[in-house]
């Protein structure tokens, strides 16, 4: 088993490399991009975030959890006339309810990001090639794992790459 | 320092204690070396408190025959958390006030109003509360000193002795002793005995506030010494011309009480009063006329009154255009109707006043005549002049000077001829200038450490007994007197006992615990006026004069070292900690001077510069100074505060712009005559209100959306009449002692951070030159919707269940938010630890209150204290709480009654009834904030026939 | 001239290049002097606060009827300038308009070192500040709760909610391109520094497509945040019933604020930042002038601000709110209620003109003006509605001590020291959003 890496000068080259290995069968592969490319979502990056959602779980817990809390506060744990008010002054306790669902929403989106990627992961074996330091700048590269690179490379010359690097996976 | 020395009660027992004077000596560790350091007036004051604390420890486990109660260990009968109170007097000037002291674990505390004296009927005024912080002020004097040099009672005596032989052989001849005014039956027979065995011995009196005027008037009316005691109760009509009838006189607490009952048009008629005043004071403040008027004036409105009431002749020309209708007003109410006339005027001005009165036929109702209070009603002057010259002329070889601070008090020739005087004694409860004169100075006892007597404004004898132990060596003037008469182990108990040997025990006792020897009050006696008392003098020259006038609180300057007296805003122009020069607006216009700015005067050769303060109500042609400022040898507390005027005398002096201006602490920080006060004092005229009583009701504010909180049975609420506030400040100061309201010096007033629970507002409305006076009390309004707690994120101010606002010292944050959210701005926030740093001893705080530490917010608690006391009581009895059994500390003190307090919810309590009454309002009751303290509106019985230029 | 959001010669790679270089090769001769004189400043404030907590808030000018000053004017100030950022990058990224890439990565920093200033004054400003944490529910053995009524308390919250967010926001931006420096980095310690703090983000199709999802949830709920933060600025004043701030219209009076002087703050900092670090290319002369349009945009509705706020005043004719706005407009402290309006309102209308729009000097002026007159906005709306209160006989007035101003001054070293700090060690411009823009743009025809 072999890996290769393809660099490809643009976001448009890419994802045609990307469905045509795809056609040709190659399976296993990823791509490493300077930026963002909505194109390639459900192609190499399986079905879509569920960080969204996540994100709201985290909120409602967080309305409805320091909703609670104030009541509960403020009616049962610690009853006391405060200005003659009722102990219940629901409206009073909305901007609070509404801070710590924001706050868990935003700690949810971030940490969720890093679960779902696994981070931190400071290191990952065989990503020493220098090729892949072009991935955060204008390079846009494509690994492929394969057993019959022979097959292979033939693929790749029909596409407009740059440069191919290979690494023993 | 804790280390006990035996107990003694007399000198005898004291010949030659080294370890007495070394411990005397030793009192006040490092603290002369932080005073010598200077300014950090905090640090020495923290000082102070804590070697007072040993000063304390160091006195005596005792009086083994327990007619007195200790300072320190609790003998038997004192039950931790029990408190007493021994009733005493308080006497200034030599008349006494009924007060009584109240002692936590055995150690005096509080001062608080006797019920049963007559001159105050419970109420006590702001120099009697303060006596508590002289008790302990670690500045008092505490030892023997003789040039200046720590010596001993045994020395004093053995010098005394050495001379004895020489006063011997002169018959007393060249002895002379000096005291105030006096009215104490066992002084009296002291310095006759004295008298008796020195005959050619010569007893001077002076009192630095001066009231020769009062006794010489009566003496031209009468032709014989007495005393006026007025009835204001029955007067229906007053005429106060520049009269301290509420201020300052004997027995004006009573005086005040007595008028406040007739001033609310819902309890009864109104009395209806009027003022003429040089310089505004507390009766102007009630009066419902106020005539400016100076000297000149006053000259020519008493000649008017002369002719209008004595001849039934019409004012003559040049009489003041309201003279007419107040004389017609005055003969109209024949034997209720009453002139007085203040203490600062002429002599001749007072018998003329007394032949008005008979004429109105006041005596026997509106007021009564009786045997002088004092013992011996001398012309004062006259007195010292003559101590004066003999001693300039070196006839004098022994002077002791009893209690008074002539040096300081008296004209600049009195410390001169001191010089004279080879062997002097003062007898002084401080180190003051006269201490430093003399050759000798004996540590004097307080007045709440010694056995005495005293006669209040009716005759009224109360005996003195000691609150404490003499805490650094003292002893009483009765105790020195009867060392000279040879007496070597004099006992103060025994020596006032002896006076009133008469007295059974039971009845001695009976006096001591009612604080009244009862069938004392001055008999009435029926002198005939003498014809012709009526003569003025010629009329004061239109010029600017000086009216020196008494401090209010540091009287003569005895009480400078007071910090409460010190900070505690004076009425009218709420100055704390200086005196500056009274002017009126148009004479500030005149000089081209505002508040602050520097003037400088002159008079008889003497110049001083002093600041001035526009007075409004001031009359043009005169100045008004208070005296007992700029002490020149004082405690800590009264350095540097204030400016002493006497050099200038009381008369014509010259004002000129001096250039530059003085930093005047001021607790009206606004420009007092910006402010419209008609929402906020509600008032209007008895006609407006005769004509609907509902005048000053304004509609509700819409219902409230909340319920109305907290349910419940008991609910605390206060009423305040503004028709009885006279502005006496005597609820600010009770405030300050029972609530450990620390004082915060004049540079922390300076920036607006007083801290006084209790505050009494002050408005003027009308012209700056005759404005009225609108006066109100201000502390926490308690507000069931309270708008403070509401915004505290963390509940430090919170309501219980009887509707208190209470404040959680411990949880507070220190946001200060609530201050800002309070309309009423009765909020104290502590911005430095003002009480760790204040000059009060920890033995004059009020344990059951807590103290506030730094970056706290505090208020009034409606005493919360004392509602826990009562409540703890009444489940004792497992009973409610009964109406009237919980008084505030301002209630308590308040002369006029004007507060009344208690459960709102039940209708038969005294303050229902007052919150019933049609003038209550709620003060910004718009706001919604339903506050549990209300006000009664001001009324004023305007005379239709008077139209007031300001009006 | 047509004026570019980038110019036509910049590529992804010589842009990534240039920024890195910024941090890990550049030498920026005018840093260091700038940084010492910020530590100067920081030296100050340790001193104010160090003799502040000693001594007690009595150091500072408040009083009995001014009982709040200038720490609680400084507070409203800095997060009202720490808005611009949030509004650049959360507002503009939703409605994805293209001249926010250059600018948001800028304008967030700016965010986060104006919202720690802000942070530390209601600390500083407690009476006892070492018991801040009481505001905070956590279990205690007395039971006790903080009292969930008190705007302070959603103040609290809320400045909790926005550090900490912006925090996360602005760190999740900053991955990919913590990513870049990594990879451009020469040095052992920038590649174990940079690589840790990347946290092994490497632009993989996965992580991109987590990063997207999340920074544009993320971002939609900063929108709200920020505006939530300053409407409860404004119920710290509108909640209590006290003359002049018992108002309505604060929250969004105090939103428009904030997002005035944060944007004025964003051009002022932007503007020396693109000459001293050469970022003409990627900070054109569209961005100052969209930024220019901005400002005059929220001035005009702070004017409108400033209109209801005078005329419901005479409109409720509450005589407390009427005396107070007199003395407000011609009292002792009128002369900031004017310089406040021509600050704030009259300074910002020269934008209308577009030679304004694009001459710096002067829109660098007109910023530090705005800058200026919001803090004297709070400043009036602090100190003159409370000196002027309901009772007359609680009238006072307030002057700020040394102490005051000190803190002031080191809360604005506080600032810079950390921004000096960004500029060295972090990229500037949001790279891997550039990039994006730069292959949308070559993309087009």
């Amino acid at each position: 088993m072999i890996g290769l890496i393809a660099e490809f000068a643009s976001e448009a080259a890419l994802v045609r490399a990307v469905d045509h290995l795809q056609v040709e069968g190659f399976a296993t592969l990823d791509a490493v991009t300077p930026h963002a490319i909505p194109e390639l979502d459900g192609k190499l990056s399986g079905p879509p975030s569920a960080i969204p959602l996540v994100i709201l779980i985290a909120a409602l817990v967080g309305v409805i959890g320091g909703f609670g809390m104030e009541v509960y506060a403020s009616t049962v744990s610690y009853p006391i006339d405060i200005g003659g008010r009722p102990l219940n002054s629901w409206p009073a306790f909305v901007p609070i309810a509404f801070e710590i669902g924001v706050l868990l929403a935003i700690a949810a989106g971030f940490f969720g990001f890093l679960i779902a990627n696994r981070l931190p992961a400071l290191h990952v074996p065989g990503t020493a090639a220098p090729i892949f330091r072009n991935g955060s700048r204008d390079g846009y590269l494509v690994t492929i794992r394969t057993d019959d690179a022979a097959r292979l490379r033939p693929v790749l010359a029909t596409l407009d790459v740059v440069r191919i690097t290979e690494w023993q996976a | 320092m804790s280390a006990r020395t035996p107990t003694w009660r007399s000198l005898a027992e004291h010949e030659g204690d080294p370890a007495f004077i070394a411990r005397v000596a030793a009192e006040f560790p490092g603290l002369a070396r932080v005073l010598a350091e200077g300014p950090d007036r905090r640090q020495v004051l923290k000082l102070m408190g804590a070697s007072l604390a040993l000063g304390l420890g160091g006195c005596d486990p005792g009086d083994p025959k327990g007619r007195i109660i200790p300072g320190i260990k609790a003998p038997p009968g004192i039950v931790p958390g029990i408190e007493n109170e021994y009733a005493t007097a308080s006497v200034l000037d030599g008349y006494a006030t009924g007060i009584r002291v109240r002692h936590q674990a055995g150690r005096p505390m509080q001062v608080v109003g006797n019920p049963a004296h007559p001159a105050s009927l419970g109420a006590v005024d702001p120099i009697a509360q303060a006596r508590i912080l002289s008790l302990y002020d670690p500045d008092r004097s505490h030892g023997v000193s003789h040039g200046n040099q720590q010596a001993g009672w045994a020395s004093f005596r053995e010098a005394f002795e050495r001379r004895r032989t020489a006063i011997d052989q002169r018959k007393g001849d060249g002895l002379r002793i000096l005291t105030g005014t006096v009215t104490s039956p066992t002084l009296v027979a002291q310095l006759a005995a004295l008298q008796g065995r020195y005959p050619l011995m010569r007893w001077h009196q002076c009192q630095a506030v001066s009231r020769d005027a009062v006794r010489l008037g009566a003496r031209l009316a009468y032709g014989r010494p007495v005393e006026a005691v007025y009835r204001l109760d029955r007067a229906d009509v007053i005429l106060a011309i520049d009269s301290d009838l509420l201020s300052t006189a004997p027995g004006h607490l009573r005086h005040a009480r007595d008028v406040a009952g007739r001033r609310n048009p819902v309890a009864g008629p109104m009395s209806r009063v009027y003022a003429v005043e040089s310089t505004p004071d507390l009766i102007g403040v009630m009066a419902d006329h106020r005539f400016v008027a100076g000297p000149r004036e006053i000259h020519q409105a008493l000649t008017a009154l002369a002719a209008a009431i004595l001849r039934q002749g019409s004012p003559q020309p040049g009489a003041p255009a309201w003279l007419a209708a107040v004389a017609q007003d005055l003969a109209a109410h024949p034997g209720r109707a009453l002139i007085h006339i203040g203490p600062q005027q002429p002599a001749e001005y007072h018998a003329l006043v007394h032949a008005l009165n008979e004429a109105l036929g006041g005596r026997g109702r509106t007021f009564d005549l009786i045997e002088p209070v004092e013992a011996a009603p001398i012309d004062q002057a006259t007195s010292l002049g003559d101590l004066i010259a003999d001693m300039a002329d070196g006839r004098i070889q022994d002077l002791l000077i009893l209690g008074e601070n002539p040096v300081f008090t008296a004209p600049p020739a009195f410390a001169e001829a001191l010089k004279q005087v080879p062997f002097s004694v003062s007898l002084g409860v401080e180190l003051d200038e006269t201490a430093q004169a003399t050759t000798w100075h004996l540590p004097e006892a307080h007045p709440l450490e010694a056995w005495s007597d005293a006669r209040a404004y009716d005759g009224t004898v109360t005996i003195l007994q000691p609150q404490v132990q003499p805490l650094f060596g003292a002893h009483s003037a009765h105790e020195v007197l009867a060392l000279l008469a040879g007496d070597r182990a004099p006992d103060g108990y025994a020596i006032v006992r002896a006076t009133w040997a008469k007295l059974s025990d039971d009845a001695w006792h009976g006096a001591l615990s009612s604080g009244v020897v009862s069938g004392t009050a001055g008999r009435p006696v029926d002198p005939p006026l003498r014809s012709g008392a009526t003569v003025l003098p010629a009329p004061p020259d239109r010029q600017i004069t000086l009216l020196l006038r008494p401090d209010p609180y540091l009287w003569d300057g005895r009480f400078a070292n007071s910090a409460w007296l010190q900070e505690l805003p004076r009425p009218l122009t709420k100055l704390v900690w200086d005196n500056p020069l009274l002017v009126a607006s148009a004479l500030a216009r005149r000089l081209g001077v505002g508040n602050g700015d520097l003037v400088k005067l002159s008079a008889g050769g003497a110049t001083l510069t002093v600041p001035v303060w526009i007075q409004p109500g001031q009359a043009e042609d005169c100045v008004t100074a208070h005296r007992g400022w700029g002490r020149r040898q004082v405690g800590a507390v009264g350095k540097n505060a204030g400016f002493d005027f006497l050099a200038l005398g009381d008369g014509p002096l010259s004002v000129e712009k001096a250039g530059g201006t003085y930093a005047l602490a001021t607790t009206e920080h606004h420009n007092p005559l910006d402010a419209a006060p008609d929402g906020v004092v509600r008032h209007g005229t008895l006609a407006g209100f005769t004509a609907d009583r509902q005048f000053l009701q304004t509609p509700d504010p819409q219902a409230s959306l909340y319920p109305p909180q907290p349910a419940g049975t008991m609910a605390w609420g206060m009423s305040i009449d503004l028709n009885a506030c006279i502005g006496c400040n005597a609820c600010v100061i009770a405030c300050q002692a029972e609530n450990n309201v620390p004082v915060v010096g004049k540079d922390e007033v300076l920036r607006e951070r007083e801290m006084h629970w209790l505050r009494i507002d002050r408005y003027f409305e009308g012209s700056v030159e005759a404005p009225r006076v609108l006066l109100q009390p201000m502390l926490c309004m308690h507000c069931e919707e309270a708008p403070c707690e509401v915004v505290c994120p963390v509940g430090a101010t919170v309501h219980d269940a009887e509707g208190l606002n209470v404040m959680v010292y411990n949880r507070c944050v220190g946001t200060r938010f609530c201050s800002n959210n309070c309309p009423y701005k009765v909020r104290r926030f502590n911005y430095f630890a003002f009480a760790r740093d204040e000059v009060r001893s920890i033995q004059a705080r009020n344990q059951e209150v807590s103290v506030r530490a730094r970056g706290v917010m505090e208020k009034c608690s409606f005493c919360i204290q004392r509602i826990a006391a009562a409540r703890i009581d009444a489940d004792k009895e497992d009973r409610a709480i009964r109406d009237g059994e919980v008084v505030t500390a301002c209630q308590a003190a308040c002369p006029t009654q004007a507060i009344s307090f208690g459960n709102i919810r039940d209708q038969a309590s005294a303050v229902a009834r007052r919150k019933a009454s049609p003038l209550a309002y709620a003060l910004l009751g718009e706001l919604n904030t339903k506050p549990r303290v209300t006000y009664e509106g001001r009324v004023r019985n305007a005379n239709p026939a008077i139209v007031e230029p300001s009006a | 001239m047509t004026m570019e959001i980038l110019a036509p010669e910049v590529t992804a790679a010589g842009m990534t290049d240039e920024i890195c270089d910024i941090v890990l090769t550049r030498r920026l001769r005018w840093w260091l002097p700038c940084f010492v004189v910020a530590l100067g400043g920081l030296g100050l404030l340790g001193a104010a606060v160090g003799w502040l907590f000693y001594a007690g808030i009595g150091i500072w000018g408040i009083d009995w009827p001014v009982v709040w000053g200038l720490a609680i004017i400084n507070y409203v100030w800095w997060i009202g300038i720490a808005s611009g950022g949030t509004f650049i990058s959360a507002f503009f990224f939703l409605m994805r308009v293209e001249w926010r890439t250059a600018l948001n990565r800028i304008a967030e920093s700016m965010t986060l070192f104006a919202a720690a200033c802000a942070g530390i004054f209601p600390i500083l400003h407690l009476g006892r500040p070492w018991f801040f944490y009481w505001l905070f529910p956590y279990p205690n053995s007395m039971g006790l709760w903080p009292q969930f009524r008190s705007p302070l308390l959603w103040d609290f919250f809320a400045i909790l909610a926005y550090v900490v967010s912006s925090v996360l926001f602005w760190y999740l931006g900053l991955l990919p391109d913590l990513a870049s420096l990594r990879d451009r980095a020469a040095g052992r310690t920038g590649q174990i520094v940079y690589g840790s703090l990347a946290l092994g983000f490497r632009g993989t199709a996965r992580q991109w497509k987590h990063h997207r999802a999340a920074y544009g949830v993320m971002a939609a709920i900063m929108a709200p945040l920020v505006v939530s933060v300053h409407s409860i600025v404004g119920l710290d004043f509108a909640g209590a019933q006290t003359p002049g701030w018992h108002s309505t219209q604060f929250p969004p009076f105090f939103v428009f604020g904030a997002v005035l002087s944060g944007f004025a703050s964003v051009l002022f900092l932007a503007i020396p930042l693109r000459r001293l670090l050469r970022l003409e290319a990627y900070i054109t002369e569209r961005h100052l002038d969209v930024l220019g349009k901005l400002l005059l945009t929220s001035s005009l509705c702070v004017a409108y601000a400033y209109a209801m706020d005078a005329f419901s005043v005479f409109y409720g004719a509450e005589p407390a709110e009427v005396t107070m706005f007199m003395e407000r407009a011609f009292g002792l402290y009128a002369p900031v209620y004017w310089t406040t309006i021509l600050f704030n309102i009259l300074a910002p209308q020269l934008l209308w003109s577009r030679r304004a729009r694009l001459s710096q000097p002067l829109v660098m002026a007109i910023s530090l003006a705005v800058i200026v007159g919001m803090w004297l906005e709070r400043y009036e709306i602090v100190v003159t509605s409370l000196h002027r209160t309901n009772l007359p006989s609680a009238w006072g007035v307030y002057h700020a001590t040394f102490w005051d101003w000190a803190t002031l001054a080191g809360t604005v070293a506080l600032f810079f020291a950390g921004f000096l700090l960004f500029v060295r060690l972090l990229p500037v411009l949001s790279m891997f959003e550039m990039r994006e823009l730069i292959a949308k743009r070559r993309g087009r025809p």
